[in-house]
């Protein structure tokens, strides 16, 4: 029978997080990544570090890829988790336009960066994949919106192989956002800086390529909670995602939390408790306490965790709610190793 | 077993040719123009900007649940577009309240106008002087959340951002949800505001047009962005039938496919590519399309690659094509699904959308570009391109409703 599987990771994460202290502190850690010290000086001029660390997470799994790409490009894609883009790039080239004498003084070449498929029409590009290319918006939840796109297309038979995932800058413009709405919020928090990203296909083509299955996505499924602060709509997609997967909670060895906010956190908690009770066996992970926030990168850096988790036939609960309301649950089973 | 038909049951939306399903229907009929002079972002340091624009709008007819001072400008167009469509569809706020119904929205630029203002006041006040709640606005997903939280749906709600063929990628998106059976009915569009950042940008490079859009045109100069929102109500046939639902046609399928060459510049045998991935996916062959809706931004690159690349596929004999920009102009992410709704009313209504403002041939353009004025024309199947930055092609594909299984 025909799974979902995931069958390469690679990641960029930050040397360090930070552990706060205070209360009403607010940090930022970002990655040692150099664009042009990494991906060179051909092709990079214009490129902003969100692109970069897009470009550079793809092209460490390329490696896994690069025979079935010489067969057939167009049915590899890419499917990015970005919730605004580079707000940097973006604001920053309206910026220009205004702190000159004329707008006229703003480089045309940095314009392309300001739409928010940059970072995956240029991967594209650089790794000349023709496959379904797509960016997916969904707040801090955007790299589990991406991932469960990237398997609708893959069940529709869009593509063979989707590389999804996520990625997060920190940039001069949205750190500067980040620490008003955080402040504004009454929250102490570390956010990251990070790019993760997974190929997925159907376990057939792994097969065909002889890849390893590092995982298996049992199932998938996203929604929204109107209710922000309350449980019912996690915990109903809980159980839709549980009933799809066929796996029962004696079945659950790794549950993970998102725990981006404590106000989501809280929900995430009990819609879990709702299910498995205020003591349970399985082992908790909290994407947070590992990673900080990293926001369109935050729910890749979970699945990460979970897949780097789980043994053989393990199976695994992953929930995560954004501060919007958009919410997330996966199931995900222990692969060959 | 086969997948589930969808169809389109609701339209909603606004343009600057028309601000509800009615009036803009009959501004395509009329081959009406929205460009005036700009005045609804920052046009500081440009001289007489024309812009195709949304001059008079009122949220409150449309926002019930959510402040409108906590909504950007392109939230609150989606909204408004959902708000026409849901009631186009003959479904009332308390029918779909807390169902699952999924929201999927394309944009270019999200938020853009709360950005715009977040660049003006950094530019004034340095970047410690930026605003929360500004900040909040400006994040993209509030293009379909916004629209998920006013009509209290708890399906997916997904913003789609890859640019300006991001309206068909999101009704593509909401038909494969249909089909897979996540759901009965979606709401699915593109939604985008003029801004500064975008106005700038293709001003710096070389493509905005004077005056007028003119596609196709031997002497066009270029685009002139635009503004607007479309969303469709999706449905599986057996939800339209069971409801009693008016059906205004078929969704047939969809194509996505990836330049992976340039940013900016579109590739001919890409775009073929995709354009025949659609007609597979859909099932049918070019000779039984009737109409084009094209990209057709008006600008120089952009038409004689579209044009040729339609000509490699028809074997130069394409059926007419025409592009509503030139009446609306660019309208970024909002485009492909506001011409998607052109491309069901011309099959709901049997005519063909005009190209206007033509007034010279282009030998390296397709032939026929329905000029100036529209024809009544048999329309059974139409095609809708959709390209961006960054070679993201998608082209969604529309057929008229029967009740026969569709032809193969």
């Amino acid at each position: 029978m025909k799974s979902i599987v995931i069958s390469g990771y690679s990641n960029i994460i930050p040397d360090s997080i930070f552990k706060i202290d205070s209360e009403r502190d607010v940090q930022f850690s970002t990655t040692q990544f150099d664009t042009r010290e990494v991906l060179g000086k051909k092709g990079t001029r214009s490129m902003d570090k969100l692109t970069g660390l897009a470009v550079h997470c793809i092209g460490k799994i390329m490696s896994k890829l690069s025979s079935q790409r010489d067969q057939e490009a167009d049915r590899i894609g890419i499917v990015i988790g970005s919730a605004q883009g580079s707000m940097d790039s973006i604001t920053r080239f309206t910026y220009e336009t205004l702190a000159h004498e004329s707008p006229d003084y703003v480089n045309p070449a940095l314009f392309p960066n300001t739409v928010m498929n940059c970072a995956a029409g240029q991967s594209a590009i650089w790794h000349e994949l023709k496959g379904p290319n797509a960016t997916i918006s969904s707040g801090e939840l955007s790299s589990f919106a991406a991932i469960k796109y990237a398997i609708s297309l893959l069940n529709k038979n869009y593509a063979d192989t989707l590389i999804s995932g996520g990625i997060e800058e920190l940039a001069e413009v949205n750190i500067a956002a980040n620490k008003k709405i955080a402040e504004k919020l009454s929250v102490s928090t570390v956010f990251s800086e990070a790019s993760a990203f997974f190929a997925i296909e159907h376990s057939d083509t792994t097969k065909k390529y002889q890849r390893e299955i590092l995982a298996e996505i049992k199932a998938i499924n996203i929604g929204f909670n109107p209710a922000l602060n309350t449980h019912h709509a996690l915990s109903e997609l809980i159980d839709q995602t549980m009933s799809s997967a066929n796996v029962e909670k004696s079945d659950i060895a790794v549950v993970s939390i998102g725990g981006a906010w404590p106000q989501t956190r809280q929900v995430e908690i009990a819609a879990v408790e709702n299910l498995l009770g205020a003591v349970y066996k399985a082992k908790l992970l909290d994407a947070y306490q590992e990673n900080g926030n990293a926001v369109s990168c935050h729910n890749a850096l979970q699945l990460g965790s979970v897949v780097n988790a789980i043994g053989p036939n393990e199976n695994a609960l992953l929930v995560a709610q954004d501060i919007k309301g958009n919410i997330g649950v996966m199931i995900v089973s222990g692969g060959d190793r | 077993m086969s997948d589930e038909r969808v169809v389109v049951t609701g339209l909603g939306v606004l343009s600057s040719i028309g601000t509800n399903l009615d009036d803009f229907k009959e501004a395509l009929i009329k081959g009406d123009c929205g460009a005036q002079f700009a005045s609804m972002f920052n046009t500081e340091g440009f001289d007489s900007v024309k812009a195709c624009e949304i001059k008079a709008f009122d949220p409150t007819l449309y926002v019930e649940n959510i402040p409108v001072d906590m909504l950007g400008r392109s939230s609150q167009f989606s909204i408004a577009a959902a708000h026409m469509a849901i009631a186009d569809a003959g479904l009332n706020r308390s029918d779909i309240k807390s169902k699952k119904i999924p929201v999927c929205i394309g944009t270019t630029d999200g938020e853009s106008q709360s950005l715009d203002k977040l660049a003006k006041l950094w530019a004034t006040s340095g970047i410690n002087s930026f605003d929360a709640d500004l900040a909040e606005k400006s994040v993209a997903s509030n293009l379909s959340n916004s629209v998920s939280r006013e009509f209290g749906l708890h399906g997916e709600s997904v913003t789609i951002s890859t640019a300006c063929s991001a309206g068909n990628y999101a009704i593509g998106h909401a038909f494969d949800l249909l089909q897979a059976g996540d759901a009965d009915i979606a709401l699915c569009g593109g939604c985008d505001s003029v801004c500064r950042k975008t106005y700038s940008g293709f001003s710096r490079l070389g493509t905005i047009a004077p005056e007028k859009c003119q596609p196709f045109d031997l002497h066009r100069k270029g685009l002139l962005t635009g503004e607007g929102a479309g969303v469709l109500v999706l449905e599986t046939l057996a939800s339209a039938q069971a409801r009693g639902a008016k059906i205004y046609a078929e969704v047939l399928g969809y194509g996505l496919n990836c330049d992976a060459n340039h940013m900016v510049a579109p590739n001919m045998d890409s775009v073929a590519n995709c354009i025949r991935i659609a007609h597979k996916n859909a099932n049918i062959e070019p000779e039984s399309v009737d109409y084009i809706c094209a990209h057709g931004t008006g600008t120089v690159a952009n038409d004689e690659t579209e044009s040729g690349a339609i000509n490699q596929v028809y074997n130069n004999n394409p059926p007419p094509v025409s592009s509503i920009k030139s009446m609306l102009g660019h309208t970024m992410g909002a485009a492909s699904a506001i011409a998607s709704i052109a491309c069901v009313l011309s099959i709901k209504h049997q005519f063909l959308p005009p190209t206007i403002n033509h007034e010279v041939d282009d030998e390296k353009c397709i032939s026929d570009c329905v000029a100036n004025r529209s024809r009544k024309h048999k329309i059974n199947i139409a095609q809708n391109n959709g390209f961006a930055f960054g070679g993201n092609n998608a082209i969604t594909m529309y057929g008229a409703y029967t009740d026969e299984e569709a032809v193969a």
